[in-house]
């Protein structure tokens, strides 16, 4: 098929529609077997909803990957007020680009999953967050949903069932903290788009101060073909705690770059070197981010047969998170890299906590310091210092996002660094370092 | 009832007063006949003094002639004999500076401690002893004199031995 | 207390080591404030929300998966809770180095400095360097309008000017721009704070010396400011203000916290008239009419006092420094005896019963002891003037916090003492020249004409200034004022609140009380008092609405009048 690469190793559910403009209408969506699990989702109870995604161990695929089923169920059974269901679909992550894709060919299928889950969560209102530089998505959505309208699948009395669930989209304004929950709550609400403190949690009270349901647009667009087939159906891919299929975004220097839809729990080496075509030029594989750029970093050695799943991945010391894999060959400067991802975390800092604010600020001055070859010793022991501090001090994780990659690369990649500063650190490379860097 | 007075015999060598006096010739002698003089011709010569002498103040300049002084109001707060006065003001770059410094050199105790609280090394004590005036106003030292001084500053400490060890 | 027994309103928690319990949904910090340990933080404040961002009041909770903020987390029943846990101590200490970062270090030339919490929690800390060797983010000054200045590369970002302007002013004129270390405040278009009547609060609420008042920058650093807990005497809501004082000179006037009066808060009018009292006269004093403008246009608060004023050196000629007494048509200085003598033998030969005028901007004592000499004298005259403007000024997020319409602080206390207000609404006029004796509090009559009292028996002028109507008084006696001395004042809502001495006055110059109270004496009615204390204990057996009232009962937070109460116990006497 035409969508840039595909591979026949690929379980093609979310993706199906991929690369054929025609499922971008309901008409076409239909054809792939679309809402048909809207019409049965709106039969069942919403408890009954809820019970089959559970069964089937959907994980969020925002990067967190709490069960999805169980996160419906913390909204209050007793309706006394709105409920709000909220598609996050600001994908901002550097790396990651599947929820853009999901949006841009098959509109419909994040309408229908939104729609289940709204009736799932007793929401009337669903709103899709969409990220503001996605503006060819967002026409994408909005003509979708006005279709949607149209045709009687959302709105007032949907497909004749009496249930009336309103879908609107709000276009963010480019901020990457926007990504994260609260944030995202107060954006939608005409806030500064800053992370609220926690508790209380969105499910007791979220945006407008009302229950809500936050889920990725991964998640969402996976419910439509749980609904329709059945949880059993869905624990066919991936090991017990992670079943189903997840796409994999792959970035890099591997030849084949794109969206693949894989099981979870395929090889992460089989993966680069048969899925994606192995690294551009011949080169040698380095290392790879296996989860978007607020992950630990992962050496060629520490993939060798690593399963991608959640649990194998935070096994390897790092995180599966939204599976945007960035590979990295040889010739890559770690240094350089830690520097720009850092830099872009100083960037989106919204300010609000100071050892954010003024942390990540202060590690892109001394990346850039040491990248200009004018860092010494001192200034590595103050970077990995100022990385510990920003950790686990804040209101949301993303300065532990900025410091995660900092002290895995430092410790992994330690010749970059040391070539720059000139000499090396006591201890610097060895495993015990790593994984002494990585706990702290 | 008498008082019981007890005397004292001293011997004849510890009474005599000749002895003294003539002990005292003696050395006005031997210095008659010195050739390694002592006295300092002062004014004409003036003798050295060491380097954390503390005497008469003196307020750094900047090279474009404004005082250095930012008008903390560390100085007076921590003067033990209370001898300096401060107005603080904003000149016209929105620096703070002092509109008023005055220190007042017949109450001051030369304990040095301006110099060693000023954040910015402005005032200091110096290394001057002639300090006399006709009269007690003008031991007053405004910021003009303090900022025309010219003489040497004090070290506080030995910079090759900070803590006087 | 006694109807919040019940066992799940209260629950008990342990903080480092000691069992302490509070009421559900109390804040780890409060409940911690409670048993005096004190967690640091630069973004809590009690009036405002808690947006927990500054990241200072982490401390260790067991069973927490991570550290959390005191000042939003409640206690939970059973918790045990360590504020100096070495985690929590070590998150402290990385965060405190985060805030040294960009922070110029500007300390001596700092208005903040001595009342900062940045210094003040480093010190404590005792740190000697920061790690950081970059250059600092350098952003500058910028006017916000009204008096306040920001400097943005001392702001800490805690938010609290913010906050306050949204959550109590309620009139949403900062926010915070940008984001990251590029975040700075600002207002909206360089709109400002102009005309935002209750603004200048924020320079009080900021931690550090990021918001600095225009009218105290450079005046006096915080450690040589003397400060003396007043009342502010500008309107008749009673604030309870600090008096912040240097070279015997009023420097600025700083909100005291009094939940019932102005919570943390003062209004600007209030804040920046302080300039009178340095003087010792009335708000508008002698030749000076009340400002133009004040009773038309309100709104605005009018910031800063009139630039009009008569200098320092010009009105403190006209204080009166010696009692005067009037011999062969010429008031010559005398010693206090000597006037009070003669004083007491002129009010004895008194025929028709004397005619008092008091003084809204003295306190209870010295009017109702003014009263009491009418009343032993004989008379029923007793009137007095104030100011007073168009309207109200109600802080909308505060709504018990006005500037009221009377601009002087005892109008209420001497409706209750039975005084009769006369005149217009800014404090002139409706007095006729007196036709028997009349003894004058604190007003100098600036407004009548310089003969109107040739016609009365006798005049007995009490006051910190003269006026030119004055110059025929057959006795002038120099008053301390308000500041200068001890005593009480009654606001609007009848709320009696003392206030304390914190200039020296002018070496003759006795509180009205003490002058009262000896020509009471001398009338064979009582013994004088000693005190100000024993003033307003004469006080309130004298006149109903303040019985059962004393110093001791007042506290620091003043009583109501009219209301029976009771000593707490252990504040006896």
């Amino acid at each position: 098929m035409a969508y840039p690469y595909t591979h026949e190793r690929e379980v093609r559910v979310m993706s199906r529609g991929f690369g054929d403009p025609a499922s971008r209408t309901v008409e076409g969506w239909r054809k792939l077997g679309g809402y048909a699990a809207l019409e049965k989702a709106l039969e069942m109870a919403p408890e009954d909803v809820v019970e089959e995604v559970k069964a089937s161990g959907l994980r969020g695929r925002g990067g967190a990957g709490f069960p999805a089923g169980v996160k419906w169920s913390f909204m209050p059974r007793d309706k006394q007020g709105p409920h709000y269901m909220l598609v996050n679909a600001d994908e901002s992550e550097p790396g990651a680009f599947k929820d853009r894709e999901l949006i841009r060919w098959t509109p419909h299928q994040v309408i229908e999953g939104a729609l289940i889950a709204a009736h799932a969560i007793r929401a009337q209102d669903v709103y899709v967050y969409i990220r503001g530089e996605f503006f060819e998505p967002a026409l994408i959505l909005g003509r979708a949903i006005e279709e949607a309208y149209q045709k009687g699948l959302a709105g007032s009395n949907i497909l004749g069932t009496g249930t009336d669930i309103d879908v609107t989209i709000h276009l963010g304004a480019g901020a990457y903290i926007c990504g994260e929950e609260t944030a995202l709550m107060n954006s939608l609400e005409g806030r500064r788009g800053q992370p609220r403190v926690k508790p209380p949690f969105p499910a007791a009270s979220g945006l407008f101060a009302a229950p809500t349901t936050i889920n990725n647009v991964e998640t969402v667009c996976s419910v439509p073909h749980i609904v329709t087939n059945g949880g059993a159906w869905y624990r066919q891919w991936g090991p017990e705690k992670s079943p189903g299929t997840k796409l994999f975004n792959m970035s890099g220097h591997v030849v084949r770059r794109g969206n693949f839809e894989l099981p979870l729990g395929f090889p992460m080496d089989e993966l680069i070197f048969d899925v994606c075509g192995g690294i551009r030029n011949g080169r040698k594989l380095k290392a790879v981010i296996p989860g978007g750029s607020s992950v630990p970093i992962l050496t060629a050695d520490e993939i060798q047969g690593l399963a991608c799943d959640y649990e194998s991945v935070a096994e390897a010391g790092s995180m599966l998170g939204t599976a945007s894999m960035i590979v990295m060959d040889d010739q890559t400067n770690m240094v350089t890299q830690v520097r720009r991802m850092v830099e872009f975390y100083a960037h989106e800092s919204c300010g609000q906590c100071t050892p954010c604010r003024e942390g990540t600020g202060w590690l892109v001055s001394i990346l850039r310091r040491i990248e200009a070859g004018q860092g010494t010793l001192e200034d590595v022991d103050t970077l990995l210092g100022v990385a510990k501090n920003v950790t686990g001090t804040t209101i949301c994780v993303l300065s532990d996002s900025s410091a995660a990659p900092i002290v895995s690369w430092i410790n992994k990649f330690p010749d970059d660094i040391d070539r720059l500063v000139g000499g090396r650190r006591a201890g610097a490379g060895t495993a015990a370092a790593g994984t002494a860097a990585a706990e702290a | 009832m008498g008082i019981g007075v007890k005397k004292v015999r001293r011997p004849e060598e510890g009474t005599s007063y000749v002895r003294a006096a003539l002990k005292g010739m003696a050395l006005t002698f031997r210095h008659l006949v010195n050739t390694e003089t002592v006295t300092h011709q002062y004014p004409d010569e003036k003798p050295s003094i060491a380097p954390r002498w503390r005497g008469t103040h003196r307020m750094e300049v900047h090279a474009d002639g404004r005082p250095k002084c930012v008008a903390c109001g560390l100085c007076p707060t921590i003067c033990p004999a209370n001898c300096i006065r401060l107005v603080p003001g904003e000149d016209d770059q929105g620096n703070r500076y002092p509109i008023v410094y005055e220190i007042d050199e017949y109450r001051c105790i030369f304990c040095g401690m301006c110099q060693e609280v000023c954040p910015v090394e402005a005032i200091h004590v110096g290394q001057d002893y002639e300090a006399a005036e006709f009269t007690r106003e003008r031991f007053v030292y405004d910021l003009d004199r303090l900022m025309a001084q010219d003489h040497p500053v004090t070290a506080l400490w030995d910079p090759s031995d900070p803590l006087s060890e | 207390m006694a109807n919040r027994s019940d066992a799940s309103d209260q629950i008990t928690c342990t903080i480092d080591g000691q069992e302490v319990t509070v009421p559900r949904g109390t804040t780890i910090l409060d409940a911690a404030e409670q048993m005096g340990i004190g967690i640091v933080h630069y973004c809590y404040h009690p009036a405002l929300s808690a947006p927990a961002m500054c990241r200072m009041c982490l401390v260790h909770m067991e069973g927490a998966p991570k550290l959390v903020p005191a000042c939003v987390s409640p206690v939970a029943d059973g918790a045990v809770i360590q504020t100096d846990a070495p985690l929590a101590e070590e998150a402290r200490t990385g965060v405190l180095e985060f805030y040294l970062v960009n922070h110029p270090l500007d300390c001596p030339v700092c208005d903040a400095a001595g009342e900062c919490k940045l210094q003040d929690y480093v010190y404590q800390e005792g740190r000697k360097h920061g790690r950081s060797v970059e250059p600092k983010r350098v952003l500058g000054q910028d006017d916000f309008g009204a008096d306040v200045l920001y400097d943005g590369d001392r702001c800490i970002m805690c938010t609290r000017c913010v906050r306050y302007m949204r959550e109590i002013a309620e009139d949403d004129r900062l926010c915070v721009v940008q984001r990251g270390n590029r975040s700075v405040i600002d207002t909206f278009f360089g709109e400002g704070l102009d005309g935002s009547p209750f603004a200048s609060n924020i320079i009080d609420i900021c931690p550090v010396g990021a918001l600095l008042s225009k009218d105290f920058l450079h005046k006096a650093r915080a450690w040589d400011l003397d400060r003396t807990p007043s009342i502010c005497p500008n309107c008749s809501q009673g604030c309870n203000i600090t008096l912040d004082t240097r070279d015997n000179l009023v420097q600025r006037l700083k909100p005291r916290h009094n939940p019932e009066v102005n919570s943390y808060w003062m209004c600007d009018y209030g804040r920046y008239r302080y300039e009178w009292i340095n003087r010792g006269t009335a708000p508008y004093p002698y030749g000076m009419p009340a400002p133009a403008g004040l009773e038309a246009d309100e709104g605005d608060g009018s910031a800063l006092p009139p630039a009009a004023l008569p200098d320092r050196a010009t009105i403190s000629e006209l204080r009166l420094e010696s009692p005067m007494m009037r011999r062969d048509g010429v008031p010559v200085p005398v010693g206090w005896q000597e006037a009070i003598l003669g004083l007491l033998e002129r009010l004895r030969a008194v025929s028709g019963g004397i005619q008092v005028i008091g003084s809204p901007h003295h306190g209870n004592e010295d009017n109702g002891l003014l009263k009491r000499v009418q009343e032993v004298v004989g008379g029923d005259d007793a009137v007095y003037r104030a100011a007073r403007a168009a309207a109200e000024v109600v802080l909308p997020g505060f709504q018990k916090l006005a500037r009221r319409r009377d601009l002087a602080a005892n109008t209420r206390g001497l409706d209750a003492l039975g005084f009769r207000r006369v005149g217009d609404d800014s404090a002139a006029g409706g007095l006729a020249p007196p036709a028997s004796a009349l003894i004058v509090l604190g007003d100098p009559l600036a407004d009548l004409p310089a003969k109107a009292m040739a016609d009365a028996e006798l005049v007995v002028y009490m006051g910190a200034v003269i006026s030119p109507t004055l110059e025929k008084a057959d006795f002038l006696l120099p008053l301390t004022s308000f500041a200068e001395q001890e005593g009480t004042f009654t606001n609007f809502e009848g709320r009696v609140q003392r206030f304390w001495p914190a200039l020296n006055p002018p070496p003759m110059a006795r509180p009205a009380w003490q002058v009262l109270g000896v020509i009471l004496a001398g009338l064979q009615d009582g013994v004088a008092p000693a005190s100000a204390g024993d003033a307003f204990l004469r006080l309130a057996e004298l006149y109903d609405p303040f019985s059962g009232l004393s110093y001791p009962v007042l506290g620091t937070l003043g009583s109501m009048l009219n209301e029976p109460v009771r000593l707490r116990a252990g504040e006896e006497g």
